[in-house]
């Protein structure tokens, strides 16, 4: 009885987000007017009513001892012996992390309450956040790596509509652009990683990694496919200097994202991953040397950031890195305790983000001084350069990957516009819109 | 009764709209008479699939709805009558294919669309004279490569004695000299190639999509009527006798995505950005298509009803923009958003769906094609991924920036969707439906899947890996093929080892696999085992 009314909770906190976004997304579409009380009040209310639904039943769960527990499998779609099912599962990590993400998303709505009256995107960034609410708990209490992707790619889905959204400039679309294409290429590891783990192991449950009897190339594959996308999500460097960039979305979605909790959805996938890790050496170097890099260089370039938000995403790389370092030293609990010291602490200075000014007038006036200023930095003007702008890391990929691709579909294009004059002649319609503006013109590509 | 919602009533009613809107003067009424018609087909149809359990019905019931949205949304200006008479063909067409098991029906269907195009763009402009070539050089050339392949199939037939050499689920039982199996094979594949713009038949794709109007580009890509025809005319009855031509069109597709990902990436014009997404997608198909697993052929059918609602609708959404700022270029275009809240979220929202994100039915088709290619082909897989989510990056990226950023001054005035262009939404929206609860749509396509699965276990005693029985698999067969080993190999013939590939995949069958079969049936005797 116990362990259904558990289910039944947990089912309940994960279903009121997406019920909720889908009334007020449906009503928007067809065009019945949706206040901006109601969509406050419809949020509040759903995101509220997962916490302590997720509450109760952890209370539940531990109080009569169920961890750890699997809800399902319940059937999504099938193809003759192939099933795609879905499973819950709660153990102390997926607890942890549950309890985490609905307390926080839950806070950071009613927190954008007041601090989002009367904007202009203000339903498109409720809608966001409920669809944000729902895809992080789903993340975390999958009981599969194919079942954690579908969460992982809503995160990241609502992540760049939200960076994106002061577009009535041009810098935050071109941001969230850079974290879309960090994100999709990112992904690649985890999908391809869960596809060959069904493969090989038959099957992508959780629960039944440690027993799953995968050669050590096997595991390292897995386990280097998952690192990979754990890297983008996680902000790790090569992939990490998206980061810094979307900050120019909305400083409560800011703080739940990139302090909280959707950054540290890469580290969870580590954490999930553990034993893949124990079972190959190269992925575990791998790890730590990935994580021991961007701590040392997140440390280094948040030191010299002219703002606050920036200066706390390189900080934030930094103690990602170090998480990652763990899950590579296979100290999986410490990164866990890890994560949700810091998703507290640095979700919390995101949101104090905006006063940081009012704080440091305050804290001036207590201690009785003129000034915070730390003075000039120590480093030497080269390191100093390389380190505001961020390595060199985005010249170089512009440079040597992104360039090349273009200008092969630049030579294809024209091709293409050859052979097709050839058999029909010029068939475009009108000339095109010119780019007059001055965006176009300040971003051709 | 019956017949009424059978085969006849599903081409009859379109027809009586086209008879219909023919029959108009007024320009304003033909959208009105073919909408109504196709709505129709789609509560027959509709009706047909929930009281019959009948998937092919869901498929068209699919196309039908397509049809409805696209006449309803599709710009007012400068649409012609072809414009508004192409969709009731369309859906004609497609209920002939689908549910035809008469080659000849099938290959009128086919060849209808693209022909009524070439017939009906030679009077207006030197533009249309221009778009007529292109049809006529790629879709009606490609058509007609179907009936060829017909043709020869149907005189093989009644050459080995068959009494109805036109029916199709007789055809398997044909056995046919090997060469000309391969033929046939090409022929129908280079006939679906060039109607889903798979490279190097795809050049029609872009040109088209800048030059013709909605309703009657919709008659040109028929994406689920391709891969059903790929299916029923080339897998059902050539199983075993083609391993090397399907993995030319496998390889043509692998090629054909890498390509068009490209491609994509450097477009700067939204329509052809599209058409690029659109020639990524079907190559994607037909490499699923090609692998000949039963859980990839099933992805590559769910994917196509997700291809072809994406693709009409970004393309519809696409004239819907420029229906009011002009041609598009991405680089210009921004806030779209801002201006048109609903017209925006519809685009993005399909744009999501074609992305194969989460949520959408392009993603269940997408893992579907994928299970089964990861265990024919790994590397094969590998590289689709990484292109599909190239061209998804690229298509992405042109939404953002058209639907966020500032306002450009001369977009500043550009209205939301009007009453009869929220169709649009419907789309939208049912791409998110169908991706949470896709099982119906899945299994649209079962009876290709089927017949696939009865042609793999009928075709030299081999058994299907996924969708068969699960006992050549078992422990007996393991101990009974390790047993038969040593004197095989001794004979230079090796057996697969537990793990390898499934014995049953035609790069096995053309790597010298029937021989080592052949050797075990008579040394063992039985089937061969799956390892």
């Amino acid at each position: 009885m116990w362990r259904d009314l558990v289910e039944a909770l947990l089912l309940s906190s994960l279903a009121l987000p997406p019920v909720a976004l889908s009334g007020l997304g449906l009503a928007w579409l067809v065009g019945l007017p949706v206040p901006e009380a109601a969509v406050t009040r419809v949020s509040v209310l759903a995101t509220g009513l997962a916490a302590v639904f997720t509450g109760a039943g952890a209370a539940i769960a531990l109080w009569q001892g169920l961890l750890p527990v699997e809800f399902g499998p319940y059937p999504w779609f099938s193809v003759g012996h192939y099933t795609f099912t879905l499973s819950f599962r709660w153990d102390a990590v997926s607890l942890v992390m549950a309890l985490g993400s609905t307390v926080l998303s839950g806070l950071v709505v009613g927190f954008s309450v007041p601090y989002l009256h009367r904007e202009r995107g203000l339903f498109r960034y409720f809608a966001l956040m409920l669809l944000f609410s729902g895809a992080m708990q789903w993340l975390v209490v999958a009981g599969s790596y194919e079942q954690l992707f579908l969460g992982w790619e809503l995160v990241g889905l609502t992540s760049i509509l939200l960076v994106a959204f002061f577009s009535e400039r041009a810098q935050p679309v071109h941001a969230a652009v850079r974290v879309m294409i960090v994100y999709r290429l990112a992904d690649l590891g985890l999908l391809i990683g869960a596809v060959v783990m069904h493969q090989v192991a038959h099957g992508t449950h959780f629960g039944n990694l440690h027993q799953a009897h995968l050669t050590e190339g096997q595991a390292t594959a897995i386990a280097l496919l998952l690192l990979l996308a754990a890297s983008g999500k996680a902000a790790q460097l090569p992939f990490g200097t998206w980061l810094p960039r979307a900050m120019e979305g909305p400083t409560p979605s800011s703080a739940v994202f990139y302090g909280a909790l959707s950054v540290h959805a890469g580290i969870y996938l580590l954490i999930r991953s553990a034993p893949l890790f124990e079972q190959s050496t190269v992925a575990s170097v791998a790890a730590v040397l990935m994580g021991g890099t961007t701590a040392f260089a997140g440390a280094l370039v948040a030191r010299v950031q002219a703002d606050a938000k920036s200066s706390l995403a390189w900080a934030s790389m930094s103690q990602l890195g170090l998480m990652v370092v763990e899950v590579g030293l296979h100290l999986p609990t410490v990164a866990l305790v890890h994560l949700f010291g810091h998703a507290s602490l640095r979700g919390y200075q995101m949101l104090r983000a905006p006063s940081l000014l009012h704080d440091t007038i305050g804290l001036r006036k207590a201690l009785g001084v003129g000034s915070l200023a730390l003075g000039a930095h120590p480093a030497p003007g080269w390191l100093y350069r390389a380190l505001r702008d961020g390595l060199f890391i985005d010249v170089v990929v512009e440079r040597y990957l992104v360039r090349p691709v273009l200008s092969l579909g630049g030579v294809f294009e024209r091709v293409e516009q050859a052979w097709a004059r050839r058999v029909g002649g010029e068939l475009q319609a009108r000339r095109p819109v010119e780019p007059t503006s001055p965006e176009a013109q300040e971003h051709p590509r | 009764m019956t017949a009424l919602w059978g085969l006849p009533a599903m081409v009859a009613l379109p027809l009586l709209g086209v008879g219909l809107v023919l029959s108009l003067k007024q320009p304003r009424h033909w959208t009105a008479v073919a909408a109504f018609f196709t709505g129709l087909g789609t509560a027959q149809a509709l009706s047909s699939a929930v009281g019959e359990g009948s998937g092919v019905s869901a498929a068209l019931a699919v196309n039908a709805a397509i049809s409805t949205v696209v006449l309803l949304g599709q710009p007012r200006r400068g649409l012609t009558q072809r414009d508004t008479l192409m969709p009731l063909v369309w859906v004609a067409a497609s209920a002939v294919v689908l549910r035809s098991d008469d080659a000849r029906l099938v290959a009128a269907g086919w060849v209808a669309p693209p022909a009524i195009v070439f017939f009906t763009l030679r009077r207006l402009s030197e533009r249309e004279l221009r778009a007529r070539r292109v049809v006529g050089t790629y879709l009606l050339l490609g058509a007609l490569l179907l009936v060829v392949a017909v043709a020869l199939f149907a005189l093989a037939a009644a050459g080995a004695g068959a009494q109805e050499p036109f029916r199709l689920s007789t055809w398997r039982t044909v056995p046919l000299p090997p060469h000309l199996a391969g033929l046939i094979f090409l022929l129908v594949a280079a006939s679906v190639m060039a109607r889903l713009g798979v490279p190097p038949l795809h050049s029609w794709q872009p040109a088209l999509a800048e030059a013709l109007p909605a309703g009657t580009m919709l008659a040109l890509t028929s994406v689920q009527m391709s891969v059903h025809v790929m299916v029923q005319l080339a897998l059902v009855p050539l199983p075993q006798a083609v391993p090397r031509q399907a993995l030319v069109v496998q390889a043509l597709g692998v090629a054909g995505v890498v390509y068009a990902a490209v491609m994509a990436a450097s477009q700067h014009r939204l329509r052809r950005l599209i058409a690029y997404v659109v020639v990524a997608q079907s190559s994607a198909l037909m490499v699923g298509l090609a692998t000949g697993d039963l859980v990839s052929v099933s992805g590559a059918l769910a994917n196509a009803i997700s291809v072809a609602i994406t693709s009409r609708g970004l393309m519809l959404a696409a004239g819907t923009i420029e229906a009011r700022v002009g041609p598009v270029d991405v680089r210009a275009l921004h806030g779209l958003s801002h201006v048109a809240p609903r017209l925006g979220a519809a685009a993005l929202m399909l744009a999501f769906g074609a992305a194969g994100l989460p949520g959408s039915l392009g993603f269940v088709g997408e893992d579907l094609m994928l299970q089964g290619l990861m265990r024919e082909r790994p590397l094969v897989a590998g590289v689709m991924v990484a292109c599909t989510a190239l061209v998804g990056i690229a298509l992405l990226r042109a939404m953002l920036k058209t639907c966020f950023g500032p306002v450009q001054p001369w977009a500043a005035t550009a209205p939301d969707l009007f009453p009869r262009e929220r169709a649009l939404v419907l789309l939208a929206v049912a791409v998110v439906l169908l991706g949470v609860w896709p099982q119906p749509l899945v299994q649209a396509h079962q009876h290709d899947v089927a017949a696939l699965r009865e042609a793999l276990a009928s075709s030299e005693g081999a058994t299907p890996r996924d969708d068969g029985p699960p006992a050549p698999s078992s422990a007996d067969a393991c101990a009974v093929a390790e047993a038969a080993r040593p004197a095989l190999a001794s004979e230079g013939v090796a057996l697969p080892h537990p793990g390898a590939k499934p014995a049953f995949t035609w790069a096995a069958h053309g790597a010298g696999a029937p021989v080592a079969d052949e050797r075990h049936r008579q040394r063992v005797g039985g089937a061969p085992p799956a390892l």
